[in-house]
Protein backbone atom coordinates (compact mmCIF):
# COMPACT_ATOMS: atom_id res chain seq x y z
CA UNK A 1 0.00 0.00 0.00
CA UNK A 2 1.33 3.39 -0.94
CA UNK A 3 1.65 5.84 1.86
CA UNK A 4 1.02 9.48 1.13
CA UNK A 5 4.23 11.46 1.34
CA UNK A 6 3.99 14.67 3.35
CA UNK A 7 4.08 17.64 1.02
CA UNK A 8 7.32 19.57 1.20
CA UNK A 9 7.06 23.29 1.80
CA UNK A 10 7.72 25.50 -1.18
CA UNK A 11 10.86 27.56 -0.59
CA UNK A 12 8.75 30.73 -0.74
CA UNK A 13 6.37 29.54 1.98
CA UNK A 14 7.03 30.46 5.59
CA UNK A 15 5.50 29.53 8.91
CA UNK A 16 4.41 32.23 11.32
CA UNK A 17 6.53 31.67 14.45
CA UNK A 18 3.66 32.67 16.75
CA UNK A 19 0.55 31.05 15.21
CA UNK A 20 2.39 28.21 13.33
CA UNK A 21 0.17 28.97 10.34
CA UNK A 22 1.37 29.29 6.76
CA UNK A 23 2.03 32.92 5.86
CA UNK A 24 0.79 34.34 2.58
CA UNK A 25 2.99 36.45 0.31
CA UNK A 26 1.74 39.74 1.79
CA UNK A 27 2.39 38.62 5.35
CA UNK A 28 5.91 37.47 4.39
CA UNK A 29 6.70 40.88 2.89
CA UNK A 30 5.22 42.68 5.92
CA UNK A 31 7.38 40.53 8.16
CA UNK A 32 10.53 41.19 6.12
CA UNK A 33 9.97 44.96 6.12
CA UNK A 34 9.35 44.98 9.88
CA UNK A 35 12.52 42.95 10.51
CA UNK A 36 14.47 45.29 8.19
CA UNK A 37 13.24 48.38 10.10
CA UNK A 38 14.22 46.90 13.47
CA UNK A 39 17.61 45.64 12.26
CA UNK A 40 18.48 48.97 10.58
CA UNK A 41 17.48 50.91 13.72
CA UNK A 42 19.79 48.78 15.86
CA UNK A 43 22.60 48.92 13.28
CA UNK A 44 22.48 52.74 13.24
CA UNK A 45 22.36 53.07 17.03
CA UNK A 46 25.07 50.51 17.78
CA UNK A 47 27.21 51.75 14.87
CA UNK A 48 27.08 55.26 16.28
CA UNK A 49 27.99 54.09 19.80
CA UNK A 50 30.92 52.06 18.39
CA UNK A 51 32.17 55.11 16.44
CA UNK A 52 31.86 57.24 19.59
CA UNK A 53 33.78 54.68 21.66
CA UNK A 54 36.61 54.60 19.07
CA UNK A 55 36.73 58.41 19.03
CA UNK A 56 36.89 58.49 22.83
CA UNK A 57 39.70 55.93 22.91
CA UNK A 58 41.73 57.78 20.24
CA UNK A 59 41.30 61.01 22.18
CA UNK A 60 42.47 59.40 25.43
CA UNK A 61 45.53 57.97 23.69
CA UNK A 62 46.39 61.33 22.11
CA UNK A 63 46.11 63.06 25.49
CA UNK A 64 48.32 60.41 27.15
CA UNK A 65 50.93 60.76 24.36
CA UNK A 66 50.95 64.54 24.75
CA UNK A 67 51.46 64.20 28.52
CA UNK A 68 54.36 61.78 27.99
CA UNK A 69 56.05 64.16 25.50
CA UNK A 70 55.69 67.04 27.96
CA UNK A 71 57.57 65.14 30.67
CA UNK B 1 30.14 55.52 43.39
CA UNK B 2 29.84 57.40 40.10
CA UNK B 3 30.90 54.29 38.15
CA UNK B 4 28.31 52.20 40.01
CA UNK B 5 25.55 54.71 39.19
CA UNK B 6 26.56 54.72 35.50
CA UNK B 7 26.67 50.90 35.43
CA UNK B 8 23.24 50.73 37.05
CA UNK B 9 21.82 53.21 34.54
CA UNK B 10 23.28 51.23 31.62
CA UNK B 11 21.81 47.97 33.03
CA UNK B 12 18.36 49.55 33.51
CA UNK B 13 18.48 51.00 29.97
CA UNK B 14 19.42 47.65 28.40
CA UNK B 15 16.65 45.91 30.39
CA UNK B 16 14.17 48.59 29.29
CA UNK B 17 15.17 48.16 25.64
CA UNK B 18 14.71 44.39 25.89
CA UNK B 19 11.32 44.77 27.58
CA UNK B 20 10.21 47.40 25.04
CA UNK B 21 11.24 45.07 22.18
CA UNK B 22 9.19 42.25 23.74
CA UNK B 23 6.20 44.58 24.09
CA UNK B 24 6.45 45.77 20.47
CA UNK B 25 6.94 42.35 18.86
CA UNK B 26 5.09 39.88 21.12
CA UNK B 27 2.73 41.66 23.52
CA UNK B 28 1.09 44.24 21.23
CA UNK B 29 -1.61 42.81 18.93
CA UNK B 30 -1.56 43.10 15.14
CA UNK B 31 -3.21 46.25 13.85
CA UNK B 32 -6.44 45.51 11.90
CA UNK B 33 -5.61 47.07 8.51
CA UNK B 34 -1.81 47.27 8.41
CA UNK B 35 -1.12 44.02 10.29
CA UNK B 36 2.49 43.29 11.21
CA UNK B 37 4.12 46.21 9.39
CA UNK B 38 2.42 48.60 11.85
CA UNK B 39 4.96 47.42 14.46
CA UNK B 40 7.50 49.73 12.79
CA UNK B 41 5.51 52.52 14.50
CA UNK B 42 6.94 51.44 17.90
CA UNK B 43 10.46 52.39 16.76
CA UNK B 44 9.59 55.19 14.30
CA UNK B 45 7.54 57.51 16.55
CA UNK B 46 9.68 57.28 19.74
CA UNK B 47 12.79 57.97 17.62
CA UNK B 48 11.12 61.12 16.24
CA UNK B 49 10.14 62.24 19.75
CA UNK B 50 13.68 61.74 21.08
CA UNK B 51 15.18 63.51 18.03
CA UNK B 52 12.95 66.56 18.67
CA UNK B 53 13.98 66.62 22.34
CA UNK B 54 17.68 66.52 21.44
CA UNK B 55 17.31 69.25 18.84
CA UNK B 56 15.72 71.34 21.62
CA UNK B 57 18.76 70.63 23.84
CA UNK B 58 20.99 71.67 20.93
CA UNK B 59 18.98 74.90 20.57
CA UNK B 60 19.46 75.68 24.28
CA UNK B 61 23.20 75.01 23.87
CA UNK B 62 23.43 77.29 20.80
CA UNK B 63 21.62 80.13 22.60
CA UNK B 64 23.80 79.59 25.68
CA UNK B 65 26.98 79.73 23.61
CA UNK B 66 25.95 83.00 21.93
CA UNK B 67 24.92 84.50 25.27
CA UNK B 68 28.06 83.54 27.23
CA UNK B 69 30.79 83.66 24.58
CA UNK B 70 32.08 87.11 25.55
CA UNK B 71 31.79 87.26 29.34
CA UNK B 72 31.82 83.61 30.52
CA UNK B 73 34.01 81.49 28.20
CA UNK B 74 33.78 78.37 30.41
CA UNK B 75 29.98 78.38 30.32
CA UNK B 76 30.11 79.07 26.60
CA UNK B 77 32.25 75.95 26.06
CA UNK B 78 29.85 73.83 28.15
CA UNK B 79 26.89 75.19 26.14
CA UNK B 80 28.72 74.49 22.89
CA UNK B 81 29.39 70.89 23.96
CA UNK B 82 25.67 70.40 24.71
CA UNK B 83 24.77 72.01 21.36
CA UNK B 84 27.05 69.64 19.45
CA UNK B 85 26.01 66.54 21.43
CA UNK B 86 22.29 67.34 21.01
CA UNK B 87 22.66 67.95 17.27
CA UNK B 88 24.70 64.80 16.63
CA UNK B 89 22.57 62.37 18.64
CA UNK B 90 19.45 64.09 17.25
CA UNK B 91 20.71 63.40 13.71
CA UNK B 92 21.20 59.71 14.62
CA UNK B 93 17.58 59.43 15.77
CA UNK B 94 16.32 61.51 12.83
CA UNK B 95 18.16 59.12 10.46
CA UNK B 96 16.27 56.22 12.07
CA UNK B 97 13.00 58.12 11.47
CA UNK B 98 13.87 58.78 7.82
CA UNK B 99 14.71 55.11 7.17
CA UNK B 100 11.94 53.35 9.12
CA UNK B 101 9.30 55.73 7.71
CA UNK B 102 9.83 54.80 4.03
CA UNK B 103 10.04 51.09 4.98
CA UNK B 104 6.55 51.40 6.50
CA UNK B 105 5.36 53.61 3.60
CA UNK B 106 6.42 51.06 0.97
CA UNK B 107 4.06 48.47 2.50
CA UNK B 108 1.26 50.82 3.58
CA UNK B 109 1.15 53.22 0.61
CA UNK B 110 3.03 51.22 -2.05
CA UNK B 111 5.70 53.96 -2.41
CA UNK B 112 9.00 54.63 -0.67
CA UNK B 113 8.74 58.41 -0.63
CA UNK B 114 6.42 61.27 -1.48
CA UNK B 115 7.09 65.00 -1.27
CA UNK B 116 4.38 65.74 1.25
CA UNK B 117 4.78 68.36 3.99
CA UNK B 118 5.70 66.07 6.92
CA UNK B 119 8.27 64.04 5.00
CA UNK B 120 9.82 67.04 3.25
CA UNK B 121 10.14 69.17 6.40
CA UNK B 122 11.71 66.21 8.25
CA UNK B 123 14.23 65.74 5.44
CA UNK B 124 15.03 69.49 5.51
CA UNK B 125 15.51 69.27 9.30
CA UNK B 126 17.94 66.37 8.86
CA UNK B 127 19.84 68.24 6.10
CA UNK B 128 20.18 71.39 8.25
CA UNK B 129 21.61 69.44 11.17
CA UNK B 130 23.91 67.39 8.91
CA UNK B 131 25.24 70.69 7.51
CA UNK B 132 25.70 71.89 11.12
CA UNK B 133 27.83 68.81 11.84
CA UNK B 134 29.79 69.19 8.58
CA UNK B 135 30.49 72.83 9.45
CA UNK B 136 31.77 71.76 12.87
CA UNK B 137 33.89 69.03 11.33
CA UNK B 138 35.51 70.78 8.37
CA UNK B 139 35.50 74.54 8.97
CA UNK B 140 38.41 76.15 10.83
CA UNK B 141 38.93 79.47 12.55
CA UNK B 142 37.74 81.35 15.62
CA UNK B 143 34.23 82.00 14.27
CA UNK B 144 33.23 78.35 13.62
CA UNK B 145 31.42 77.88 16.94
CA UNK B 146 29.50 81.14 16.48
CA UNK B 147 28.47 80.30 12.91
CA UNK B 148 27.45 76.80 13.98
CA UNK B 149 25.37 78.21 16.86
CA UNK B 150 23.48 80.49 14.46
CA UNK B 151 22.88 77.60 12.06
CA UNK B 152 21.74 75.42 14.99
CA UNK B 153 19.14 78.04 15.99
CA UNK B 154 17.80 78.18 12.42
CA UNK B 155 17.70 74.37 12.31
CA UNK B 156 15.66 74.22 15.50
CA UNK B 157 13.09 76.58 13.96
CA UNK B 158 12.17 73.71 11.62
CA UNK B 159 11.18 71.42 14.53
CA UNK B 160 7.79 73.08 15.27
CA UNK B 161 7.12 73.22 11.50
CA UNK B 162 7.73 69.45 11.25
CA UNK B 163 5.49 68.84 14.28
CA UNK B 164 2.64 70.99 12.95
CA UNK B 165 2.98 70.04 9.26
CA UNK B 166 0.31 67.31 9.28
CA UNK B 167 -2.01 69.62 11.23
CA UNK B 168 -1.53 72.67 8.99
CA UNK B 169 -1.52 70.93 5.61
CA UNK B 170 -3.28 67.93 4.09
CA UNK B 171 -0.58 65.27 3.96
CA UNK B 172 -0.23 61.65 2.97
CA UNK B 173 1.47 61.03 6.31
CA UNK B 174 -0.99 59.60 8.88
CA UNK B 175 -2.81 62.06 11.13
CA UNK B 176 -1.20 62.81 14.51
CA UNK B 177 -1.51 59.90 16.94
CA UNK B 178 -1.69 62.24 19.94
CA UNK B 179 -3.23 65.70 20.11
CA UNK B 180 -4.73 65.45 16.64
CA UNK B 181 -8.42 65.81 17.51
CA UNK B 182 -11.15 63.69 19.12
CA UNK B 183 -10.36 60.56 17.05
CA UNK B 184 -6.64 60.57 17.77
CA UNK B 185 -4.92 58.38 20.37
CA UNK B 186 -4.16 54.68 20.73
CA UNK B 187 -7.32 52.85 21.78
CA UNK B 188 -5.89 49.40 22.52
CA UNK B 189 -4.25 49.30 25.99
CA UNK B 190 -1.65 46.71 24.90
CA UNK B 191 -0.62 48.90 21.94
CA UNK B 192 -0.50 51.97 24.19
CA UNK B 193 1.69 50.09 26.69
CA UNK B 194 4.05 48.94 23.92
CA UNK B 195 4.30 52.50 22.64
CA UNK B 196 4.90 53.93 26.14
CA UNK B 197 7.62 51.38 26.95
CA UNK B 198 9.39 52.11 23.68
CA UNK B 199 9.28 55.88 24.28
CA UNK B 200 10.77 55.34 27.75
CA UNK B 201 13.43 52.88 26.53
CA UNK B 202 14.60 55.01 23.58
CA UNK B 203 14.63 58.12 25.76
CA UNK B 204 16.83 56.33 28.33
CA UNK B 205 19.14 55.08 25.55
CA UNK B 206 19.25 58.51 23.91
CA UNK B 207 20.16 60.24 27.18
CA UNK B 208 22.92 57.69 27.71
CA UNK B 209 24.58 58.34 24.35
CA UNK B 210 23.95 62.08 24.68
CA UNK B 211 25.87 62.09 27.98
CA UNK B 212 28.67 60.04 26.39
CA UNK B 213 28.90 62.42 23.41
CA UNK B 214 28.94 65.44 25.75
CA UNK B 215 31.74 63.87 27.80
CA UNK B 216 33.82 63.15 24.66
CA UNK B 217 33.35 66.72 23.44
CA UNK B 218 34.34 68.23 26.79
CA UNK B 219 37.50 66.11 26.80
CA UNK B 220 38.24 67.27 23.27
CA UNK B 221 37.80 70.92 24.29
CA UNK B 222 40.14 70.50 27.27
CA UNK B 223 42.74 68.72 25.13
CA UNK B 224 42.53 71.41 22.42
CA UNK B 225 42.88 74.17 25.04
CA UNK B 226 45.93 72.45 26.54
CA UNK B 227 47.50 72.05 23.09
CA UNK B 228 46.96 75.74 22.35
CA UNK B 229 48.53 76.67 25.69
CA UNK B 230 51.56 74.45 25.02
CA UNK B 231 52.00 75.99 21.58
CA UNK B 232 51.93 79.49 23.12
CA UNK B 233 54.50 78.49 25.72
CA UNK B 234 56.82 77.09 23.04
CA UNK B 235 56.77 80.40 21.15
Amino acid sequence: MLSKKPRRLDCREKIDFKTREKMDQRAILDHQFTVAAYVITWAIQLGYVAWLALKWRAQKRAAARANRNQH
Amino acid sequence: MKKLAIGLYVAVTVALLGWAFYQAIYAAPDEQTMHEVQRIFYYHVPSAMVAFLFFAISLAGCIGFLAFRRNRPDWAQVSDAWALAGAEVGVVFCTVVLITGPLWGRRAWGIWWTWDARLTTTLVLWLIYVSYLLLRRFAAGPQVQTLAAVLGIFGALDVPIVYMSNRWWRTQHPAPVFGGGPDSGIKDPAMLAAFGWNVLAWLAWGLLILALRYHVERQHQKYAAQEALDALEET
